[in-house]
């Protein structure tokens, strides 16, 4: 059996790590694009999340896997008595070859055949309803499809008018992107629309490179043995994301904090307001997973460079650095 | 889906776009508004949460439509289960007496377009298509929002938007604050925080409400219409349509202050509405036009200016807009008696053929049209001219699915939907065997795709000694850069060939990495001779060489150089050589913008020269520059863009 490699065991590429786990935390922060060369355990990062994802109540037999607590699909919804099933929650790949049918769903081919009927059969969209849509190599995809996906990812529903179906149905995913932009960058409306962006280079310390080899060779020479070695690492964090959930709504927001990133937004002239409202999410988020009980600046700081860095209006090849190391200085401004 | 929409009397600022909205609301003859902005800025929570206060539906077009799923289609079971074609209706169905709301619009596949712009125009939707014929009134109030940064509208449909308003994030502390603290509660508790703004949606709801009874009753003066008229030939709008608007627009603006009467105020808000998108500024689309049309223009002249190849399409709009009333009706075959004299049938349908063959005969303008864009001024060069990213019609397997044909040389991929409802009629016929369906080989139908596509632009760099002089190459690589900034964004692929010495280098192979493209500018070293005509034959092969590759893409050339040729490439004239490529490059119909960087006080003009034999677009090197500061200006202006 294929296993993954566990994410607790991914040594160094804290950014990503670190807003993978926040995006966990809180779907609602929109996602995280993750730019970086080759050979950075990005997808591994992604696909090792299954183990740390947790387990929720969906309405039992649908085919969107509606959570307990809705949105419902139109099934659902004319259901009067919904029964539960526990459903893990899962990482639902979109390969860049797949077309837009399968994206969004298409017409029931199987019934239409056989029995003269006419229905919807789901596709990805609907797969990653509630779930993690990870797409490698995004800047690749077709125009179109890319489309389609930020148009359900920001408004949590796929709308489906094509092929003789009418129908929609929620798609509620955490969206996670990876690219190499030595290949092409991602057009700025669709980098709005992710939450969160990290830049990723591999590691440059010896003894960090040095502690990449080992536990790789160790995984290759038994997955298993590996997996079991950091099961309990795993169990921990799973445990502090999950704790770090229930704390997320006692996070207290100070009138100041929030006065602090409308103003940071205006200093650095971002295109609406997209920015400061994922700013104060995402801040939000990092408190709950450290425990904090409000947000402090320095939330407010690690927030800003994963949210602001794709946001700003620069000049297409300016480097982001100049602009974050100011950042400490705007905000005390 | 989302039981609780975002209240709309909770959103914070944006005074201009809710009441462009509610207007609409008040009276749908002003004919939908276009919102244009920045990303983020709520125009798609606004639009969504108008359905709340204004007692229509909000009927949502996906990007992803197919012209069946729009127009409607036949009954896929009814046609198995009685072997008869009956209509299902489509989208523009529901979306009769309600809004049709289209989110990123300017991103629309270019049929969709059409049939939009026909069906605004019209009011009815009509149907002939897979053995049916039907027809259904279609009179909605046309909501459209996108981002300008990822191109523009077609000007007819841009026309066809009632209102514009430009949206731009707030830029006050406070406000960005509250809105940042109504999200999070939004979010938080949707339901609780639907409530704490229900008695505001209920005023405003009523107010709506009998503003929509009061503006039935409100009629223009004499002197309004006068004014309207004046005011919507100031500022050169083009056709008619504006002064109907305005007045529409200033009606609904006094029903919603809750008077009786109109006042020049509200014929000078109605005016912040409707004329930014129609203005005429620095004769921009008329150069479009020329380019476009050519002389058939000169044959309009009632005032009415043409614009694009829809100027037939104006003045069937125009019978329209003199009286909507009757000719509404007149038009409407809904409402006229099925067996009405057969010769204003045929006189109708030759109509429609002849717009459709408008229609048809822009479409198949716009794929491979890029010249004329190169036309519109210096300011667009680097912005759609080089880098718009162009739709075409594509017979490959990629691309978005947007129609149907039953030619497989026109279409790849069987189209199911299409092909089971062709089928579905004769099931009764048919012999079936374990299936409750067969289908023959003539019912195939077969999938039509359209695809964007960028351009692939080479940068031909002339990176000789005298380049080196006075600046010349910092200058030019800022405006390398400024173009570059526009590919970046659209996804267009750049190349770079320099030359100096004796020969030419291809510095950079096509490549959709800008940030390549940008190193590969700034390590280009100078110094030496001119070889001009070695640069173009390389420059050419490089372009060629991509072609074979894909026969689709949109080849470009653009040439920065002071034209001081002294270099040969085949012992001759150096500068005569040079013409002679330049010749050859015309005659493959790539486009090309030659960038002049000489600025002595003796000026030899080789490289104008150059440009005409080119048959491109010819700009000094300052032009370009100054263009850089004007993008930051003008985002917000469809026009200038």
């Amino acid at each position: 059996m294929y296993m993954n490699y566990p994410f607790s065991a991914i040594v160094g590429q804290e950014d990503m790590k670190l807003a993978l786990i926040l995006n966990l935390i809180n779907p609602k922060i929109g996602g995280v694009l993750i730019r970086g060369e080759k050979g950075t355990a990005k997808s591994t990062a992604v696909r090792s999340l299954v183990a740390i994802m947790e387990e929720v109540k969906v309405v039992k037999d649908c085919h969107f896997h509606c959570r307990i607590e809705g949105p419902y699909c139109e099934s659902c919804k004319t259901l009067k008595e919904k029964s539960v099933q526990d459903y893990a929650m899962n990482v639902v790949e979109l390969p860049i070859s797949a077309t837009e049918d399968r994206v969004v769903g298409s017409l029931d081919m199987d019934k239409a055949i056989k029995y003269g009927e006419k229905g919807f059969e789901p596709g990805i969209l609907a797969e990653a309803n509630g779930n993690l849509l990870y797409v490698d190599e995004i800047n690749l995809l077709d125009d179109h499809i890319v489309d389609v996906l930020l148009d359900a990812a920001a408004m949590g529903v796929n709308t489906v008018e094509r092929e003789g179906i009418s129908y929609s149905h929620p798609a509620q995913f955490i969206l996670v992107g990876t690219m190499n932009p030595e290949e092409g960058d991602l057009r700025p409306q669709l980098l709005d629309r992710f939450g969160l962006v990290v830049q990723i280079e591999g590691e440059k310390s010896l003894d960090l490179r040095m502690e990449i080899i080992k536990r790789r060779l160790g995984f290759e020479q038994s997955s298993e043995v590996f997996n079991r070695d950091w099961q309990n690492e795993n169990a921990i964090l799973k445990e502090k994301i999950s704790n770090a959930k229930k704390n997320l709504d006692q996070v207290a927001i100070s009138d100041e904090i929030v006065r602090m990133v409308a103003a940071l937004g205006i200093k650095l002239g971002v295109d609406g307001h997209r920015a400061d409202i994922t700013m104060i999410k995402t801040a939000k988020t990092i408190a709950a997973y450290e425990g904090a009980t409000r947000i402090e600046k320095a939330h407010i700081i690690k927030a800003a460079t994963l949210v602001l860095p794709h946001r700003l209006r620069k000049l297409p090849f300016e480097s982001d650095e100049n602009q974050m190391m100011n950042l400490e200085a705007l905000l005390n401004a | 889906m989302r039981e609780y929409p975002y209240p709309f009397s909770a959103i914070v600022g944006q005074e201009q776009l809710k009441r462009a909205l509610i207007y609409n609301a008040i009276e749908p003859k002003i004919g939908g508004v276009l919102l244009c902005g920045e990303k983020g800025t709520a125009k798609s929570t606004i639009s969504r949460a108008l359905a709340q206060i204004c007692g229509m539906k909000i009927i949502e077009l996906p990007l992803n439509v197919t012209e069946d799923m729009l127009i409607g289609t036949v009954d896929f079971e009814q046609a198995i289960s009685s072997g008869v074609r009956v209509f299902r209706e489509g989208i523009l169905h529901r979306a009769h007496e309600n809004i049709l709301y289209v989110d990123e619009v300017n991103l629309l596949a270019d049929n969709i377009v059409n049939i939009l712009i026909n069906i605004t125009s019209n009011g009815v939707n009509r149907i002939e298509r897979e053995g049916i014929k039907h027809s259904h009134p279609c009179e909605t109030v046309l909501i459209g929002s996108m981002n300008p940064e990822e191109g523009m509208l077609r000007p007819q449909l841009l026309d066809k938007f009632g209102l514009y308003v430009a949206v731009s994030g707030e830029e006050d502390v406070e406000k960005r604050m509250e809105i940042i603290r109504r999200r999070l509660n939004f979010e938080a508790c949707p339901d609780q925080f639907a409530e704490g703004f229900e008695s505001e949606t209920e005023q405003l709801t009523k107010k709506i409400q009998s503003a929509k009874m009061r503006v039935k009753h409100i009629s223009p003066s004499k002197e309004m219409i006068k004014l309207a008229a004046q005011i919507a030939d100031e500022a050169s709008c083009e056709g008619n349509r504006s002064e109907i608007i305005l007045l529409n627009t200033a009606r609904a603006i006094a029903a919603f202050s809750s008077r009786d009467y109109m006042t020049l105020k509200d014929l000078n808000e109605a005016s912040e509405f409707v004329l930014p998108h129609r203005k005429r500024e620095l004769g921009h689309s008329q150069s479009r036009d020329q380019t476009q049309t050519g002389d058939d223009q000169q044959s309009v002249d009632d005032g009415q200016s043409p614009r694009d190849r829809a100027s037939s399409i104006e003045d069937y709009d125009h019978g329209e807009i003199e009286k909507p009333q009757s000719n509404d009706s007149q038009s409407s075959p809904l409402e006229k008696d099925q067996s009405e004299s057969e010769l204003e049938s045929e006189l109708e349908s030759e109509l429609e053929s002849e717009l459709e063959s408008e229609l048809e005969s822009e479409r198949s303008q716009t794929p491979y049209e890029v010249r004329p864009l190169f036309n519109r001024g210096m300011d667009r060069i680097y912005r759609q001219g080089t880098g718009r990213r162009q739709k075409t019609r594509t017979n490959t397997y990629k691309g978005r699915y947007v129609n149907w044909t039953e030619s497989e040389n026109y279409g790849k991929g069987i189209a199911f939907d299409a092909t089971l409802r062709a089928a579905a009629p004769f099931q009764q016929f048919r012999v079936r065997q374990d299936t409750a369906f067969v289908i023959e080989k003539r019912d195939y139908r077969f999938k039509k795709r359209e695809i964007h596509i960028g351009a692939s632009i080479v940068f031909l760099v002339d990176a000789s000694g005298s380049m080196g002089a006075k600046k010349r190459m910092q200058e030019t690589k800022e405006a390398i850069l400024s173009l570059l900034m526009d590919s970046y964004q659209k996804r267009d692929k750049v190349g770079f060939v320099s030359f100096k010495g004796h020969s030419a280098e291809v510095l950079l192979d096509l490549t959709s990495s800008a940030q390549m493209a940008n190193r590969a500018l700034q390590s280009l070293p100078t110094g030496g001779k001119t070889p001009l005509a070695a640069g173009l034959l390389s420059a050419w092969q490089l372009i060629k060489a991509a072609q074979i590759k894909d026969p689709n893409i949109l080849p470009m050339l653009v040439l920065i150089t002071d034209g001081r040729a002294n270099v040969s490439l085949q012992g001759g004239e150096p500068i005569e050589e040079a013409i002679k490529m330049a010749e050859l490059i015309a005659s493959e119909k790539i486009n090309t913008v030659v960038i002049d960087t000489e600025n002595d006080f003796i000026k030899a003009g080789i490289a104008r020269e150059l440009s005409a034999k080119l048959g491109g677009h010819y700009y000094k090197v300052k032009d370009i520059r100054a263009g850089v500061i004007q993008k930051y200006v003008n985002i917000q202006n469809p026009i200038l863009r």
